[in-house]
């Protein structure tokens, strides 16, 4: 009996589901505004955020950007909390630079 | 190019750069205004880049690299040739040797990547090219 409250409350721990608040700094613009985060649940894919804000600020194509926090590239295809993600996170997203080598 | 058109594309991205977005990316914004976008990189070893906006976009920014009192950078300068303290040609001094760049689309190691591939592409306007920078600095100044 004892076990079984145990292992409900480590799974409902397990499930227990934390908001985290968004900023992506684009070259055209922060989503969601100038002035506001977007919560999302931390199970969220990434790449499903940075969608939301190429639409929202009328970004096309962007198939060699490239997502850092704090300098860190990260992998957008990953939830925020596999890429351990949390609390107010603020993403810069843009081109790779090209260049270099002369 | 006329300077009409050059100072409406200048303020439609300088605009971009908001009061958040200079925070947020960890920038001082020195000069925002037709034809110079100047600011420092706020990091340990800051960088200040002015970029002279002329004829945007029909050609890139030339971008200067300074020290944070506005005198010319003597270095250090991250590796990997984006910051590159070999001295371009026209001018000698350290240039920045990336797409987006006046120096490096004028420098013969790079004439054939000519300014039009890029030139109204997504992430390529003052802003986007200002951040790769920045991201650049940062990756590379740890």
């Amino acid at each position: 009996m004892e076990q079984a409250v145990m292992e409900a409350s480590a799974k409902a721990e397990g499930h227990k589901e934390i908001d985290v608040a968004v900023a992506v700094i684009t070259p055209d613009g922060i989503y969601p505004d100038e002035n506001d985060y977007r919560r999302v649940k931390e199970t969220t894919v990434i790449a499903t955020v940075l969608e939301d804000a190429k639409a929202k600020l009328k970004i096309t194509n962007t198939t060699d950007w490239v997502a850092r926090v704090h300098g860190r590239e990260i992998d957008v295809k990953r939830t925020f909390r596999e890429d351990r993600l949390s609390g107010i996170v603020e993403i810069e997203w843009h081109k790779r630079a090209g260049g270099g080598g002369a | 190019m006329h300077e009409a058109l050059a100072r409406a594309n200048f303020e439609r991205d300088a605009a971009l750069l908001t009061d958040r977005m200079a925070e947020l990316q960890g920038l001082v914004v020195h000069r925002r205004e037709f034809p110079v976008l100047d600011v420092t990189v706020v990091h340990p070893t800051s960088i200040r880049i002015c970029m002279q906006c002329n004829d945007w976009d029909e050609l890139p920014p030339s971008i200067a690299l300074l020290g944070p009192d506005g005198s010319p950078c003597k270095g250090p300068l991250p590796p990997g040739g984006v910051f590159n303290a070999g001295g371009h040609p026209a001018t000698g001094r350290p240039f920045i040797c990336m797409r987006g760049s006046r120096e490096y689309h004028t420098h013969f190691g790079h004439q054939n990547d000519v300014w039009a591939n890029h030139r109204g592409q997504d992430g390529m306007n003052l802003i986007g090219i200002l951040m790769q920078l920045c991201a650049v600095w940062r990756s590379g100044m740890r």
